[in-house]
């Protein structure tokens, strides 16, 4: 445990060092702060808009440091030489796999956490009010998916050589996933034949980061979000789906031959 | 009454094959068969030109590469499984470590990897910085050192954990005179303590100086294991003469020279 | 030294000459076009940004439950945010119950059943799809449910569409009803005049601008651009009857009239504004009691 959790630290002083974030949030909060200054016929109190903004703007910003961090990571170890000395040690490649994933999820929901604090004082200043019970639940699933997606970055590092294509594969694979997910059963169902039987397939194989993504709308509405035991299985889900893909991931890389 | 010492580093009829990545390529054999052994306390030098099979030696050992067939342990583990490593320091050729780290928190890092304990941890990262002479730089990014300094922090991480066997390559590479003197020095120091060295180098000067016992590689094959004192008697001539003897090395038009009697010292 | 000199100032020469004969022909060339960044920068494509900032508004409206594009390829799309406003006449309206001197207040059809999943929805079409229900809006809901200025969240997507479009008419007078709506009675006024700048032959903004007159009670002003809206109309529509579009439009604009004039005491101009609304009505024998009412002497606006 000792190992997983000093390679995780390793990672997030990384992240820290490297300010990636800051320029995320910077921007993020730029251009939320950009908008809520526009004036909407003389009424301040209007926040639907601006919430649904930055929420849009807070995934972004997440999956880029989530995926652009993650695809990076063992890349950036071999280029640098830097997995010899650390494998040298009493290492195994699974604690360096986990401690790296632990590393990217961990930053990840920091990054998360001031990005919905800042989204929640932005709304509560307009709207006088603030749902914290779902702000809570929001930020809680939108960082199970992405424990899919550094989940699906790392096992993407193992099998594609440049952390370039690696993150562009995920970025467009987690975009689509968000976006067409959900519709993909209407598209089988009336496509038919063995094209809809694929189209089912893997509506049921890829991971639902769609139910993170759509409950955005429950905040920009004031929807009651879903309970806690509909919740707490999407994020078991997520667990899950997570440790599969690592465990291919850690399959794959535990007998890759590396050359000093 | 004979005592038995167990080798702390074993390979047994080692043998390595590379798959060529290309098409219609074939399989390159980069060790076969090697036995090898070093014992507690030893200094051993492990020799060969270039693409001898050295690197991919250790790199067995150190459980970068699997071996193709043979075995390999340390300290009677096998070396695939991490504790194998657990009482190891290893000195890459090339020493690069994550450059947004100081040099403190980079030992620290290593130092809970194997799990030492907190105030155990503090004390020997004080004694190894100032070892290798870095104490006044241990809260500088390593992006800031210069190559000096960075193989000084390499020797540093390499003894973090007080090992019992060091695997160095190469370590004098790339050092000015008084930097290799220094590692030198260190080398003899960790030697008076008692502790293995396994390193391979191209400095057989350094080589004869230090080592007790030499393995020669050549083509993936051991070609001589011994001490350097009897393979220089042997060969009647200094260790790199022997050295190029052995892996059948002749300057273009010069036949090969037999020692004689009358070159004895 | 004299070389670079000289050729610089045969280049600007050039440049300056260039420049006259090229300018007037291009300026001939922009004449018919828009001019203001978003034209300049981004062409034709804001028009299919504006109509996404105005479907995004009916989303808000619906707090978003909304068929996707998918839903909307098998026919399922009910847009009655424009319906609610007057902007269209409303496909399942009851027209017995349709004031004619009042535009339509908003009427759920069939497909308005509230809290009713039974719409483009359907039911679950498997397990994971119900699971999946629990985490977007999948019940029918309006923003106006949700307190007294629930609808204010529609605004910002009825200004962008405003502002990337300003030749859609059907913003403006969406925009409008809400806006008086929330009693932004000015900023609706306000909002109008914008749209009429943009579109001066739109009879569907003179008529939201004459209803914000008549409700304020400014009845000259609002006699004035009726009177525009109704001439508007007329020239842009085809003569025969048959082949009208928006004369529902065309009813209101006129049934205003005759109200004003009504209320003025000119009954002979409100009883030939309601011969007008007589020949656009579906209802004619309607029209007539109306008329002979008004001859007896009794107020268009009796017995509200």
């Amino acid at each position: 445990m000792n190992t997983i959790q000093a390679i995780a630290i390793v990672v997030l002083k990384e992240m820290i060092r490297r300010k990636d974030f800051y320029v995320l949030f910077v921007i993020t909060a730029l251009i939320t702060l950009l908008m809520g200054s526009i004036n909407i016929f003389n009424d301040q109190s209007i926040a639907g808009y601006l919430k649904e903004l930055a929420l849009l703007l807070i995934w972004v910003s997440s999956l880029v440091m989530a995926i652009t961090t993650t695809a990076r990571q063992l890349h950036a170890e071999k280029e640098n030489r830097t997995i010899f000395p650390l494998l040298a040690k009493p290492v195994s490649r699974a604690q360096l796999l986990i401690g790296k994933f632990f590393g990217c999820w961990i930053a990840c929901g920091l990054a998360l956490f001031v990005f919905y604090l800042f989204l929640g004082l932005v709304a509560a200043s307009r709207e006088h009010t603030l749902e914290i019970g779902s702000y809570v639940v929001a930020m809680l699933l939108h960082w199970g998916a992405l424990a899919v997606v550094i989940g699906m970055a790392l096992l993407g590092s193992i099998i594609f050589a440049a952390p370039s294509s690696n993150g562009t594969i995920c970025f467009v694979v987690a975009v689509a996933i968000l976006t067409l997910e959900r519709h993909l059963n209407t598209v089988a169902l009336h496509t038919g034949g063995i094209v809809g039987t694929i189209t089912y397939a893997i509506y049921y194989i890829t991971p639902r980061l769609d139910w993170a993504f759509d409950v955005r709308e429950f905040l920009v509405f004031h929807n009651p979000m879903p309970v806690f035991a509909v919740w707490f299985q999407a994020i078991l889900f997520y667990g899950a789906y997570t440790a599969v893909l690592l465990l291919v991931a850690w399959l794959l890389f535990r007998r890759r031959a590396l050359n000093t | 009454m004979i005592s038995i010492v167990a080798p702390i580093l074993k390979t047994e009829n080692l043998r390595v094959e590379f798959r060529s990545k290309e098409v219609g390529g074939g399989i390159k054999v980069a060790l076969t068969g090697l036995n090898l052994e070093v014992f507690p306390g030893e200094t051993f030098g492990f020799l060969g030109p270039n693409g001898a099979g050295k690197t991919t030696t250790m790199n067995v050992l150190l459980g970068f590469v699997n071996a193709t067939s043979g075995s390999a342990h340390l300290f009677g583990q096998n070396v695939r499984e991490p504790i194998a490593r657990q009482r190891i320091g290893y000195l890459p050729e090339q020493t690069y470590y994550y450059k947004f780290l100081t040099a403190e928190e980079l030992l620290r890092f290593y130092a809970r990897i194997f799990n030492i304990p907190k105030a155990e941890r503090e004390k020997r990262i004080d004694e190894v910085l100032k070892l290798v002479e870095l104490d006044h730089a241990r809260k500088r990014q390593i992006k800031t050192y210069s190559k000096g300094m960075q193989q000084r922090v390499g020797l540093a991480q390499a003894l973090i954990n007080n090992p019992d066997l060091l695997i160095l390559d190469e370590p004098t590479s790339g050092l000015d005179p008084i930097g290799r003197m220094k590692v030198r020095e260190i080398i003899q120091r960790l030697k008076n303590e008692g502790k293995t060295v396994f390193f391979s180098s191209h400095e057989l000067g350094e080589v004869e100086t230090i080592c007790d016992r030499v393995a020669i590689l050549h083509q993936g094959e051991l070609k001589r294991e011994g001490r350097v004192a009897d393979i220089v008697r042997e060969f009647n001539c200094d260790l790199e003469q022997a050295f190029l003897r052995i892996i059948g090395y002749t300057p273009q038009g010069t036949p090969m020279e037999i020692p004689t009697q009358s070159h004895a010292a | 030294m004299a070389a670079p000199l000289i050729s610089f100032v045969l280049l600007i020469v050039a440049c300056f000459t260039l420049a006259t004969r090229v300018g007037p022909s291009f300026e001939k060339f922009n004449s018919g076009r828009e001019d203001g960044p978003f034209a300049n920068t981004l062409g034709e494509s804001r028009r299919v940004l504006a109509n996404h900032f105005f479907t995004r508004s009916d989303i808000y409206f619906h707090s978003g439950y909304y068929p996707s594009i998918f839903d909307q390829a098998n026919g399922s799309k009910e847009n009655h945010l424009a319906e609610s406003a007057g902007a269209r006449e409303p496909e399942h309206a009851d027209h017995d119950d349709h004031d004619d001197h009042e535009p339509a207040a908003h009427v759920c059809g069939e497909s308005c059943a509230h809290g009713d999943e039974h719409n483009f929805l359907g039911r679950p079409k498997d397990p994971m799809d119900a699971f999946t229900r629990n985490f977007f809006v999948s019940q029918h809901t309006h923003l106006t449910e949700k307190g007294t200025n629930g609808a204010k969240d529609i605004l910002p997507w009825i200004k962008l569409s405003a502002k990337f479009n300003p030749r859609k008419v059907e913003t403006y007078t969406v925009g409008a009803y809400w806006l008086r709506d929330l009693n932004k009675h000015d900023e609706a006024e306000q909002f109008l005049r914008e749209g009429l700048r943009a579109n001066p032959q739109s009879y569907e903004i003179m008529l939201e601008l004459g209803r914000a007159y008549f409700e304020k009670r400014d009845h000259d002003r609002a006699r004035n651009i009726l009177e525009m809206a109704m001439a508007a109309w007329r020239e842009q529509e085809n003569p025969k009857p048959e082949e009208q579009r928006n004369r529902f439009v065309a009813s209101q604009i006129v049934n205003f009239l005759a109200v004003i004039e009504d209320r003025a005491g000119n009954r002979e101009r409100a009883i030939k504004w309601l011969e007008i609304v007589k020949t656009l009505s579906p209802y004619p024998e309607e029209i007539d009691k109306r008329i002979a009412e008004v001859r007896s002497g009794k107020s268009l606006e009796a017995g509200k």
